[in-house]
């Protein structure tokens, strides 16, 4: 637990406004502006970079208002970017507003109105206008009023900018948008919203979007844009478990996407967009009856004009190609085929436009008149639809559903009359025969069965862990956390299972003599969404008291989409244990970060094996003192293992006539191995001996191996195999850091340590138990404290002990149990206790 | 009528159209059965539907038709087994059409098996949409028999027809899972199937019968979901 409070109590905020920015420095000023000049003052604003490399952040961080936060990662694009702000916002509402548009002082203050007013409503949107690159006004856009069908059915669904969405009520939304969609994953997040809930207009202008150059919408209007609307279009309809109401408008929705692309190219390709306009009217010939007049199709393109524009298409486009290649030939071969070309008329002069005739674009529209009442669905039935030919079927089933038929059409004579679409006709019949299939029994279904009939019935404690290992620092925290649930709890109600693909398939039931599941064991080739799923059941269908995922990355993903529902029935806990940062500061992927600030409100606990990790994320995620009071520090045992006098497993520093230092760690990039290097070079009498596995990483020891005075042992089994009478120092590098478990076991062995003041270590190591080097320690640091033990072997003693004491108290096989103990919820009832 | 053998719980729905239709060919299947058999309607409506649930009420041919007020959404399949007075139930929403063959295999079934381990579904479920232009139609083959392994296969596909009959033992053995639904886990039959298939009570079909879905509306309640799987969640966005 944190003791020091230091979590801030914040009450979340009302709304959440999200700005995604790339290279926006010379407007974003502008954007801040407005947001923070608000008169609805209850919001925080999420300025997220995706990766900018002008400016931006410095004009990001000049405002330096505490409800603006400012976030950075590598380039992901817009999508990613907005998605990452829709997981961090704890406001009831959410808007995302592009880093070069502009809104009102009243903005907030109108729509939230219009929210709470309407609790019913899922999204709210203002009018607003269009203007320039220098903030002058072009155009004012007055919206429709949108409802379910119209943007479904029209395929044009545009709140614009200014827009709010009832986050609260989306708990179980995980993403806004659809990264696969560069030009128009909004599109795609309003078609699914508005299966949710309805829209409502507010008919003000409360809002400016800015059309400029940059401005991807205008810049980049070609045909992939075109082909991804077409492709929104397709795999909306493809989304499971659609409404059957939704799904009867696919043909006039794929029939507008088709409309929609052929508008977008019909300045760079006018061929392709009439094919693309007769593929609209092929789907289908009519609009729906409530489309708006300004959005009604163009004429079908007939066969005469589609052959205009492809002889212009191909003197505009292939004949330039042609005419280019045709001047490399010899003046013999040129010239008869220029006489050729001229009689067909293809070297004609270019006409000045390619355009077709007049084709008014859909959006924006201009005016606010009603729109007629949706939902009348006028057409007449395609002249074609009785030619379906059947489908094939399966031999049993085309047998069940022949020996049916006689009393399906017995049936649906008897239903024509009051049910339309039972209509016995040779259609209905062909399409009821066409469509027949069965009930899917898919495999992940037997997959799941397979995995629950390995379980033991009842769970009381559940871990989940990456894998099974004996080697690495968190192994070994791991490892004396399930020795101690064995001590504490009913090792039969114990059960460890390692979903993720990391855990190689070994066939193995139990580990230390508790039940133990790899799913790689059921299949190893399952991928980490079929991983999860099976996981999700395993806790559903076993609703475990206690659920403890300790670095298990689909442990985590089950957390951060269902926490909520599995803290119904189980308590969950989740380990953290270090920062790591990439170079230039972003986070890495797949750490506690990715997951927590999403499922913190639903956790039981989270564990660390120090406090600095645990300040850090309950300040990183806004959480509250209730969520700081659920952070709990449990260290990791080194002495005492066995269960005697942990004082007996201390043994004193013994000064050493040789000047050797002892390097023990995990050897991996990140350990600062350039500072043992030059540490050594510059201290040639000392001798600097390297224990430490490696891994599967590749780590490039050439410099270390450069050094004369340098050994690297490397992978060692135990610490009693390393004679640490020879060392007289304890020298530990690293860039990032929880509590490295070496660190305490060497202290235990007797040497004094020189670390650096990196994630939990100064929690351990100080002036008083060590040398603490600052964070970005130099070589002088490190090589003035190895001088200090030279000196003084009588203050290296004294602080040795001063750090075993330490041990004593808090790092002792005890400790641990007593920790573990502290933690509500952690080991169940009393009376589930052993 | 001496007695209630089958108590079909209907909900009612918001569409006059749909309730009509599923009452019709109730009608029409009823008619078809020999005398003497009682069934009974029970028309399940929530307090926005009263009015179009007592427009129905009233004895209709050989069937009682009842209405049955829905206190909560979440607690209806339950609150209509405690209601129900037959030996048998069957389970169904406006807008579900039971082929004219259905109750009569049913009373053949009953007649020469013991239903207490056994629920019975229809032998091919066939959807259509709104009208008869959109040739939304699409026919499911409803498996002969569900083992257990299909138990959880069954979540993560297309969800069985929510057309169902069986002995009010089965109902009693194995309780509607409200406590799941409570915590959003709203696909009550779902789960019930599933359940039931780990009690040990398989999923048979009355061969040769078919249910036809009108999808004039969502059937109560609208937002389903199957656990917590966002498989076959359509409000999740792929």
């Amino acid at each position: 637990m944190i003791s020091e409070g230091r979590a801030e109590r914040r009450k979340p905020p009302r709304v959440t406004v999200v700005t995604p920015t790339y290279n926006r420095a010379d407007l974003i000023g502008l954007t801040i502006q407005s947001v923070l000049s608000q008169t609805f003052r209850d919001f925080e604003y999420l300025i997220i970079d995706d990766g900018s490399s002008d400016t931006t952040e410095a004009v990001v961080l000049g405002f330096g208002d505490p409800r603006l936060v400012y976030l950075r990662h590598e380039n992901r694009g817009e999508a990613a970017t907005t998605n990452r702000g829709w997981a961090m916002a704890r406001g009831e509402y959410f808007a995302v507003l592009s880093s070069d548009d502009l809104v009102t002082p009243n903005w907030l203050e109108r729509i939230v109105a219009l929210m709470d007013e309407k609790p019913e409503l899922l999204v709210a949107y203002p009018d607003y206008d269009v203007i320039d690159g220098a903030g002058c006004r072009q155009q004012d856009i007055l919206l429709p009023d949108y409802d379910r069908d119209l943007m479904i059915g029209c395929f044009r669904t545009i709140p614009g900018v200014g827009t709010l969405i009832r986050r609260a009520t989306l708990p179980d939304m995980h993403r806004l948008r659809n990264p696969d969609y560069r030009h128009a994953p909004d599109l795609d997040s309003w078609l699914h919203l508005s299966l949710r809930g309805p829209f409502a207009r507010l008919p003000e202008r409360l809002a400016s979007w800015r059309s400029h150059a940059g401005s991807i919408t205008v810049a980049e209007r070609n045909r992939a844009r075109a082909d991804e609307l077409l492709r929104i279009a397709s795999r909306f309809f493809d989304t499971s478990g659609l409404p059957a109401d939704v799904i009867r408008l696919r043909r006039f929705a794929m029939a507008e996407a088709q409309a929609l692309a052929a508008w977008i190219l019909q300045d760079s390709n006018p061929l392709r967009a009439a094919l693309h306009l007769r593929q609209s009217y092929s789907i289908s010939p009519a609009q729906l009856s409530f489309v708006p007049a300004y959005w009604r199709r163009e004429e079908q393109p007939d066969n005469r004009f589609l052959l205009r524009l492809l002889v212009r298409s191909l003197r505009h486009r292939t004949l330039r190609r042609l005419r280019s290649v045709a001047m490399r030939l010899p003046a013999r071969v040129r010239r008869p085929l220029r006489r050729g070309a001229e009689q067909l008329g293809l070297v004609a002069p270019i006409p000045a436009s390619m355009t077709p005739p007049a084709a008014p674009p859909p959006p924006p529209v201009e005016s606010n008149a009603p729109l007629p009442a949706p939902l009348s669905v006028d057409v007449t039935p395609p002249a074609e639809a009785s030619a379906l030919p059947p489908a094939p079927l399966g031999d049993e089933a085309q047998q069940r559903l022949d020996a049916l038929l006689p009393q399906l059409r017995d049936d649906l004579s008897a239903f024509r009359h009051i049910v339309a679409p039972l209509s016995p006709t040779p259609t209905v019949l062909n399409h009821l025969r066409a469509g027949v299939h069965r009930l899917a029994t898919p495999s992940l279904g037997l997959l799941m069965s397979r995995a629950i009939d390995h379980l033991p019935s009842r769970i009381d404690h559940l871990l989940l862990l990456p894998w099974i290992s004996g080697v690495g620092g968190s192994e070994t925290v791991t490892a004396r956390l399930i020795e101690a649930l064995r001590r504490l709890r009913d090792e039969a109600g114990i059960c460890i299972i390692a979903p993720d693909g990391s855990q190689p398939a070994t066939g193995a039931r139990h580990h230390n003599g508790i039940a133990f599941l790899g799913l790689s064991d059921i299949d190893a080739s399952m991928d980490d969404g079929a991983r999860q799923e099976i996981l999700d059941r395993i806790l559903i269908q076993r609703r475990p008291g206690t659920v403890h995922c300790i670095n298990s990355r689909i442990g985590w993903l089950a957390f951060r989409d269902r926490a909520r529902q599995y803290a119904a029935d189980s308590a969950l806990f989740a380990n953290i244990y270090s920062d790591i940062r990439l170079g230039d500061g972003a986070p890495a992927a797949l750490y506690y970060y990715d997951f927590l600030p999403h499922c913190i409100e639903h956790l039981a606990g989270v564990l660390g094996d120090n406090f600095t990790i645990l300040r850090k994320a309950a300040a990183a995620f806004g959480a509250g003192a209730s969520a700081g009071e659920r952070m709990h520090v449990v260290r990791t045992p080194v002495i005492g293992l066995g269960g005697g006098d942990p004082a007996r497993d201390l043994r004193l520093f013994q000064p050493s006539a040789e000047r050797r230092s002892l390097w023990l760690s995990r050897i991996a990039a990140e350990k600062r191995l350039d500072i043992v290097a030059r540490l050594a070079e510059r201290l040639p009498a000392r001798r600097f001996e390297m224990f430490g596995d490696s891994g599967m990483a590749s780590v490039d020891l050439s410099e270390l191996r450069a050094q004369p005075n340098v050994t690297i042992p490397g992978a060692f089994r135990s610490l009693g195999d390393i004679a640490m009478d020879g060392f007289d120092s304890y020298v530990f590098t690293t860039s990032g850091e929880g509590m490295p478990v070496a660190l305490l076991e060497v202290a235990a062995c007797g040497l004094p340590v020189i670390a650096p003041d990196i994630g939990g270590i100064g929690e351990f190591v100080t002036d008083d138990t060590g040398w603490l080097v600052p964070t970005a320690g130099t070589v002088a640091q490190y090589a003035d404290a190895l001088a200090q033990i030279e000196a003084a072997p009588e203050e290296a003693r004294r602080r040795v002990q001063a750090a075993q004491a330490l041990l004593l108290r808090d790092y002792s096989r005890d400790a641990l149990d007593r920790s573990l103990a502290s933690i509500p919820g952690y080991l169940g009832r009393s009376d589930d206790r052993h | 009528m001496t007695g209630i053998d089958l108590s079909v719980v209907l909900a009612v729905g918001r569409e006059a159209a749909a309730l009509h239709a599923t009452l019709f060919a109730l009608r029409r299947a009823a008619g078809a059965l020999a005398p003497g058999i009682g069934i009974e309607v029970l028309l399940l409506h929530d307090p926005d539907t009263s009015d179009l649930a007592a427009r129905f009420a009233g004895d209709m041919d050989a069937m009682c038709l009842r209405p049955l007020a829905l206190i909560d959404p979440l607690d209806a399949q339950r609150h209509a087994v405690a209601s129900a007075r037959g030996r048998y139930l069957a389970f169904l929403t406006a807008g579900d059409l039971c082929s004219g063959n259905l109750l009569t295999e049913a009373m053949c079934v009953i007649g020469r098996e013991d239903l207490r381990h056994s629920v019975w579904r229809p032998e091919v479920i066939v959807s259509c949409g709104r009208n008869y232009f959109d040739l939304a139609l699409d026919t499911v083959l409803q498996e002969p028999m569900l083992n257990q392994a299909a138990g959880a296969g069954l979540l993560q596909s297309c969800p069985y027809a929510t057309c169902f009959f069986a002995h009010r033992a089965v109902y009693q053995r194995v309780p509607f899972p409200m406590a799941d639904a409570r915590r959003d886990w709203l696909d009550v039959d779902a789960w019930w199937i599933a359940n039931c298939l780990g009690a040990g009570i398989a999923q048979r079909i009355l061969a040769g019968t078919a249910l036809y879905r009108w999808n004039a509306e969502q059937p109560l309640p609208y937002a389903t979901r199957i656990g917590p799987s966002t498989l076959f969640n359509p409000y999740v966005m792929p």
